[in-house]
């Protein structure tokens, strides 16, 4: 049962993946905008060498011979040539994934910890003082925009207390003869874009957490351990969290597609090295090659996220069926 | 259970606060002088052939060294070249080099790598130096340090030749199939600063050169830091963060003037903003045809307020426009009191109304003979916000003489597609120009239609006028030549150059000494000369102050501390 | 029968009202969005603003005086009088992408849940597709492709936020299906357009309200979003421009706090108030979070 479950739901992020090969390529065909532009904006540039750069991308061929070129480089794991940085775009994805999964890594971590306490704490005092602090907390920060929100951080902490660099990774072109110094280095630079990334995502995951959580509580066999004597604390841990945990494990998936979008308004404010603001600089500079990658990599990302989630549910909730 | 628990996760976290304690005391290694620019676009290539960047022109500057440079006051210099003559019928250079240069690998230099560098160049026709070798047809080396360069006809610009010597030890083992594509990924050169490492998304890092022939700078490290937005930049060089910066914004100068120890300055440099007309007459233009007649281009000038717009979108940090050459340039030519075409609406409505072009259906806006009423798409860079601003404020005021144009906002891609197909009618964007006339005159001649042209603009006396400038020995000869194009494209106005605006720039005068503008009134970077790269010195040894980055890993360590919590928490329930 | 059915509604509607009044956060996110329509369609009246016209040189970026209560802004225009503009820029955004994204998922959740079979698995398969596709990339290079007039930006906001809602009413509209009272109605001889329209949909709209209401706020943040990263209409005076313009002229980094703070606020609160509403109507309608 479990195992015909998990082969529908691989069969389908397979389908999926392949709709957004087929998307993913000729969404960036219909793009207007010259792949040449950055030669082409350049006064010093001969005729010959458009031609050239014209000839080294394929450009020449026709449309369908390009899409049969780029699925064939697909399968090989050839991602094509990027067209501002004439280097191969696996490896200037590569160089810039570290960053994001590090910030994104983190600041996931945080606000689902931070989230599901809140959330926890939240059901579990409805209708009180704290209740009403932590839900206007969660719907405040879930309605700011995340911009708006690292230029008031870098504001405080980095103008006005001092306490932080106001952007990059690392304190650039530093060299750094232990490693200790260079994590807190590392650690002061990460310290505002986790902050804001984390701040908007706690709201969600407080507020999906404690409605999952009243939910459970209100759940039929919630009355029966009550009238066996269990007491609320017992019941809560023991029963409830667990069970208010498979909502929560989808919606961290999805969830996946959202951040992207997060971090390239981060990455923007921050100048943060990352992928989301590769992904914006390949797009002004009409960058296919690398635009395709990227929207590859992060969309089967999310989906092989999403399908993770759905097999850890389907594995943790009996309700689950083939 | 729930002790053990505890015991734990306090010995982790007093671990890693004492982790961070012990370092505290740890030995201090001597900082080097790191001067750290913000820049805020990423160089493109390390290779002189693939890049086309601005940035790339200044690195490359700093990396290799050009046979002849700029001095700081703009003027030919000797660099690797100690001399050189010219023959009788100016048509053979004889370069004399310097025999004490090193490459950054200890090699040494001779000429086999200028030939090398030149052949190449002009084989291959790649990057953005190649057009400086236009006009040669020989390069040879009797020995090893002299080289002799054969042109055509005489070569006006030889002297104005930035394009950087390359190792051939280096570039020889590159198959010339792979040039458009060689990253040079460590590159070895002969000038002031070595390639330390270039961290995508973040820096680029130089060191001094120790054995600079002309003296080692006096930076240690030269970090160009990027940056993803110029508000966080402004930011970074009040709190020390960097050092030095360009292209702010009028508002941001203001703020960055009222800092002490910071030198914040509005540069003038060479280049225009310009509202470029489709002057296309070829049928498979798909501009308003009504755009040839040159009474409405001049209508579309005489109503623009430049002087306004100027002070209002770049708070005045420049000046007025008139021709295609900026008024720094000794060939600049500045058109007569009857040409000028200054800001006057009433005129404006005069020479429509003599041409025929009347508002019969009173709706404003006026029309020609057969009833076609004078409406133009303008398009606007949606991320350049001045040139949107600017463009709204011309909008609004060409209404005023009977013409409406109609703002459309697109990004980079889309609008040099437009340019590409010649399927526009009006825009602005701006170029930045070289010492030399030549390139920014290339763009208005007929053979870069579909190429470089962004005016499709087409003249024939200009284009026999651009070609003989080219071989124009005498300053004062070519300058009358490149006046007289000049002239012509005022007078039939393709384009109508806004401003000559300058670039924003601020230092830190506090750590650093010895900043000089070039020109006067120029930058002190991106000013075409490695001027300051080269003559800057720290104040003194002092230590940055380093943001308290203790902060950080205290509170990292307790979000670390509550996941412990959290997954421990976890475990137990699993049991 | 058709009486009974106004009744029932009537009564329903009552109900809503009844514990609508003493939900606080409904209240107070109804008050906030009740005061921000009626200020954005008054203000530009009263304080009416051109985003094409311009200010002196001397005008801009003053700090708030008795002739600007907000200051002025980078081309010497009155912050206030934009800000009342770009409320009514905003606000038309959130709503108008809100309805095509509504009628988008409550037409293909309905299709796929009440056809089945392939229809619903082809259909599902196009939404888990709008549903995995990283949000923002994807409208940044849809606004890119279209170009960036505000009716794009409705259409692409509108256009990749349906998924959800698609989803959410196919559940419904599945747990509806199989309910005795629509098979008694097919028994009778209604057709399946009659049951969708007529039985089905009446039943999924609450959902699909408090579903809409929560799609404005997303629309809205995803206006200043995208203008924020310059993909914005340049021609109209949303918060999102001005916000976009404040941070291109440095505003933010030379102490023009009143051109960066008040759009910024503006957007904060109206978003605040959907998701409050939101929030208060999925609590009332969903019976199961009313207090135990």
């Amino acid at each position: 049962m479990k195992k015909q479950y998990v082969f529908k739901k691989v069969l389908q992020s397979l389908v999926t993946i392949f709709f957004v090969i087929i998307f993913n390529y000729f969404l960036f065909r219909i793009m207007p905008g010259n792949p040449l532009a950055m030669i082409m904006r350049n006064p010093r540039a001969s005729a010959e060498a458009i031609e050239r750069t014209k000839e080294l991308f394929g450009l020449g061929q026709p449309w369908y011979m390009q899409f049969f070129i780029y699925l064939g480089n697909l399968i090989q794991g050839d991602l094509g040539l990027s067209f501002i940085h004439k280097t191969p775009v696996v490896e200037v994805v590569w160089s810039r994934i570290m960053p994001t999964i590090i910030m994104v890594g983190l600041a996931q971590i945080l606000s689902i910890v931070v989230g599901i306490l809140m959330g926890v704490i939240s059901a579990w005092k409805r209708g009180t003082k704290v209740d009403v602090i932590a839900l206007s907390f969660s719907l405040i920060t879930y309605s700011v925009p995340t911009f708006w929100l690292g230029i008031i951080l870098i504001a405080v902490f980095s103008i006005g207390l001092r306490l932080f660099p106001t952007s990059g990774m690392l304190t650039p072109g530093k060299t750094f003869y232990d490693t200790l110094n260079m994590l807190k280095d590392y650690a002061s630079h990460l310290f505002l874009p986790v902050l804001t990334l984390s701040l908007v995502l706690i709201g969600e995951y407080a507020l999906t957490m404690r409605n999952t959580l009243l939910d459970v509580l209100t759940e039929d066999y919630m009355t029966t351990a009550k009238a066996k004597g269990f007491d609320d604390n017992y019941i809560i841990k023991k029963h409830a969290i667990p069970n208010a945990m498979l909502p929560m494990i989808t919606l961290i998936a999805i969830n996946m597609g959202l951040i992207i979008g997060g971090t390239i308004q981060i990455e923007t404010i921050f100048s943060w090295p990352g992928l989301g603001r590769l992904m914006y600089e390949a797009l002004n500079g009409r960058d296919y090659p690398l635009l395709q990658g990227i929207f590859l990599l992060i969309t089967i990302s999310v989906i092989l996220a999403n399908l993770i989630a759905d097999i850890t549910y389907s594995y943790l909730d009996p309700r689950v069926k083939s | 259970m729930k002790t053990k628990r505890k015991i734990v996760i306090m010995l982790t976290i007093i671990m890693v606060l004492s982790m961070f304690q012990t370092n505290v005391f740890g030995s201090q290694t001597e900082e080097p002088d790191a001067m750290r620019i913000g820049v805020t676009v990423e160089i493109d290539s390390l290779s002189p052939l693939i890049s086309y960047s601005q940035i790339g022109y200044e690195v490359f500057m700093l990396l290799y060294d050009p046979l002849i440079s700029v001095d700081d006051n703009l003027e030919p210099v000797a660099n690797l070249a100690k001399d050189w003559t010219l023959n009788d019928d100016q048509t053979e250079w004889t370069f004399n080099l310097r025999d004490d240069v090193k490459w950054h690998d200890g090699e040494p230099f001779t000429s086999a790598d200028v030939v090398f560098t030149y052949d190449m160049l002009l084989g291959n026709d790649l990057g953005m130096y190649s057009g400086y070798l236009g006009g040669i047809i020989e390069v040879t080396a009797p020995d090893d340090y002299t080289v002799i360069v054969k042109t055509e006809s005489p070569k006006a610009n030889m002297l104005q030749n930035s394009c950087p010597i390359l190792p051939e030890h280096i570039w020889k083992d590159v198959n010339p199939d792979d040039y458009m594509t060689w990253p040079n990924e460590q590159p070895i050169g002969t000038g002031a600063f070595k390639f330390s490492e270039l961290k995508q998304g973040e820096y680029l890092k130089l060191v001094a050169n120790d054995d600079y022939f002309l003296g080692r700078p006096g930076i240690d490290d030269l970090i160009f830091v990027l940056y993803a937005n110029t508000d966080t930049m402004a930011q970074s060089i009040k709190l020390g963060e960097i050092d030095a910066a360009t292209n702010f914004s009028p508002s941001q100068l203001d703020s960055l003037q009222t800092e002490a120890g910071i030198e914040a300055i509005s540069a003038v440099v060479l280049g225009f903003t310009e509202l470029s007309f489709n002057a296309w007459d070829d049928p498979s233009s798909k501009a308003n045809p009504l755009l040839n007649d040159i009474v409405v281009r001049h209508a579309i000038e005489l109503s623009i307020d430049k002087q306004s717009i100027l002070d209002i979108v770049y708070s005045g940090q420049g000046s007025v426009g008139t021709s295609l050459i900026p008024p720094e340039g000794f060939y600049h030519y500045e058109p007569s009191a009857d040409e000028l075409r200054d800001f006057n609406i009433d005129k404006a409505n005069q020479i429509l109304e003599e041409a025929g072009y009347i508002d019969l259906d009173g709706d404003g806006i006026r029309q020609d003979s057969d009833g076609t009423p004078l409406e133009f798409i303008f398009t606007l860079r949606a991320d350049n916000t001045d040139e949107v601003k600017a463009g709204q404020m011309i909008a609004g005021s060409a209404a005023e003489a009977g013409i409406k144009l109609n703002i459309e906002t697109v990004d980079d891609g889309l609008l040099i597609d437009k340019i590409y197909s010649g399927d526009f009618d009006m825009f602005i964007w701006g170029w930045g120009t070289d010492l030399d006339p030549t390139t920014i005159l290339n763009v208005m001649t007929t053979s870069q239609i579909g190429n470089m042209s962004d005016s499709n603009y087409s003249n024939e006396r200009y284009d026999q006028l651009f070609i003989e400038q080219q071989t124009i020995m005498d300053p004062v000869e070519r300058q009358k030549v490149v006046w007289e194009m000049q002239q012509i494209l005022y007078e039939e106005a393709p384009y109508i150059i806004l401003f000559y605006d300058n670039s924003l720039q601020a230092v830190n005068t506090a750590k650093w000494t010895g900043w000089k503008r070039i020109p006067e009134e120029g930058g002190y970077f991106f000013n075409l000369t490695n001027y300051n790269y080269l003559n800057v010195q720290p104040v003194s040894d002092t230590a940055p102050a380093e943001p308290g980055s203790n902060t950080a890993l205290y509170v990292i360590a307790a979000v670390v501390a509550v996941a412990v919590v959290f997954m421990f928490n976890r475990r137990k329930k699993a049991k | 029968m058709s009486t009974i059915k106004k009744e029932m509604r009537k009564r329903k509607i009552n109900s809503f009202m009844k514990s609508y009044k003493t939900n606080t956060m409904g209240l107070i996110g109804g008050g906030i969005l009740t005061f921000f329509i009626i200020v954005s369609l008054l203000g530009p009246l009263v304080f009416p603003f051109d985003p094409m016209e311009f200010g002196q040189a001397s005008d801009v970026l003053q700090p708030p005086s008795s002739n600007h209560i907000l200051g002025t802004d980078d081309m010497g225009r009155d912050v206030f009088k934009n800000l009342l503009a770009g409320g009514r820029v905003s606000l038309m955004v959130g709503i108008l992408a809100t309805i095509i994204s509504m009628l988008l998922g409550t037409t293909i959740g309905l299709m796929s849940g009440f056809l089945g079979k392939k229809t619903d698995m082809v259909l599902m398969r196009i939404t888990d597709f709008f549903l995995v596709l990283p949000w923002l990339p994807l409208v940044l290079v849809l606004a890119a492709i279209l170009g960036t007039s505000i009716w794009n930006i409705i259409l692409v906001i509108g256009l990749t936020s349906w998924a959800g809602t698609a989803r959410v009413v196919r559940s419904q509209t599945l747990s509806l299906k199989e309910r005795p009272f629509i098979e008694r109605v097919r028994a009778i001889g209604a057709d399946d357009k009659t049951i969708i329209i007529r039985h089905i949909l009446p039943n999924v709209f609450p959902l699909v309200f408090a579903n809409t209401i929560l799609v404005s706020a997303v629309a809205i943040l995803s206006e200043t979003t995208l203008s924020f990263l310059g993909l914005g209409d340049t021609t109209r005076a949303s918060w999102g421009m001005m916000l976009h313009y404040a941070f291109q002229s440095g505003a933010a980094s030379s102490g023009a706090y009143w051109y960066f703070l008040p759009p910024g606020i503006c957007v904060v609160l109206v978003v605040l108030s959907f998701t409050f509403l939101g929030y208060a109507f999925d609590e009332i309608l969903n019976p199961k979070l009313r207090r135990r």
